[in-house]
């Protein structure tokens, strides 16, 4: 009897190990095979959670940023990801690195800030930015508030009542 | 097998698509403002064509996205009429025009649509040096 409680339960956990083994398997190959979905969907996720850290003046802004920076930094050097792609992730990167930046800066180390901030002039400047000044570029990255739903729309979506949905 | 694909790749595919829409569609927008008009215009022709492939296949595609279309055509109607080319500019503004009646905007009429542009422009750039177009 405790034979056969011991083989039942020996195949009940192989069956779920193997299923669980073989999902995972498969959502990797589907992830190597969609390099442009994935990266797209990982690139949502963490985009809004670390600029919204960022305007929040959160502690867990930088490393939100720094998870953000590999993404697209994985993205601009990926050879499955065309070219244009690439240049929208060069820009993300750029404005995190600039973000990364200010966080820097207001840590009190300026050299560090100095070389995120000339690696994100570098990125700025490579997608066709026409002014990549230190004051320019923090300016665009500078802490917004987080507009209230409902609040009074500041864009032309609102200006024409047609205002997106907030969330 | 079906499982893993309902739950996590469809939620996932469905999610990147999405994600891609907005990313990309950010980076035409930012690169209107910013950057040359070489670089601008191609960020918004990506930009019109990842929506419109998106209109056919993301399960998620809705009114904000052919809201962010529409303005995709405006924003290049300006920019090839500030490059001399009236035709191209013309046929943007009627996409622009088209997709913004159907989204129900009372006055679809071009200097509408130039006037609610002009207060992006200004709103984006709000905190920065550039001049908008």
């Amino acid at each position: 009897m405790k034979t056969l409680i011991l083989r039942t339960v020996a195949v009940i956990g192989g069956l779920f190990i193997g299923g669980v083994a073989g999902g995972y398997a498969y959502i990797q190959r589907y992830d190597r095979n969609h390099p442009l979905e994935h990266a797209f969907a990982m690139t949502g996720i963490v985009s809004a959670v670390s600029e919204n850290e960022y305007d929040k003046d959160s502690s867990d802004a930088k490393g939100a940023l720094l998870t953000s920076l590999n993404i697209y930094s994985s993205a601009v050097t990926s050879s499955r990801i065309d070219q244009s792609a690439k240049n929208a992730f060069r820009m993300k990167r750029g404005l995190t690195e600039a973000r990364l930046s200010v966080i820097e800066n207001e840590a009190g180390n300026v050299s560090q800030a100095k070389a995120y901030l000339t690696r994100a002039q570098g990125d700025l400047r490579a997608v066709g930015w026409v002014d990549t000044s230190d004051a320019n570029i923090l300016q665009v990255v500078k802490r917004m508030p987080p507009a209230p739903c409902g609040s009074t729309p500041q864009n032309a979506a609102g200006a024409t009542g047609l205002q997106k949905p907030c969330g | 097998m079906c499982l893993i694909h309902y739950k996590f790749i469809n939620k996932q595919k469905a999610l990147g698509m999405l994600s891609e829409e907005s990313v990309v569609d950010d980076y035409a927008k930012k690169q209107f403002v910013y950057a040359d008009s070489q670089n601008a215009r191609e960020a918004l022709n990506f930009a019109v064509k990842v929506h419109r492939e998106m209109q056919g296949r993301s399960p998620l595609w809705g009114w904000p996205e052919k809201l962010d279309l529409a303005w995709c055509y405006a924003e290049l109607s300006v920019l090839e009429e500030s490059e001399g080319n009236a035709k191209l500019a013309g046929d943007y503004m009627s996409q622009a025009q088209q997709l913004l009646r159907e989204l129900g905007l009372k006055d679809s009429s071009e200097s509408h649509i130039r006037q609610l542009l002009a207060q992006r422009a200004v709103s984006s750039n709000q905190t920065s040096s550039v001049e908008p177009r």
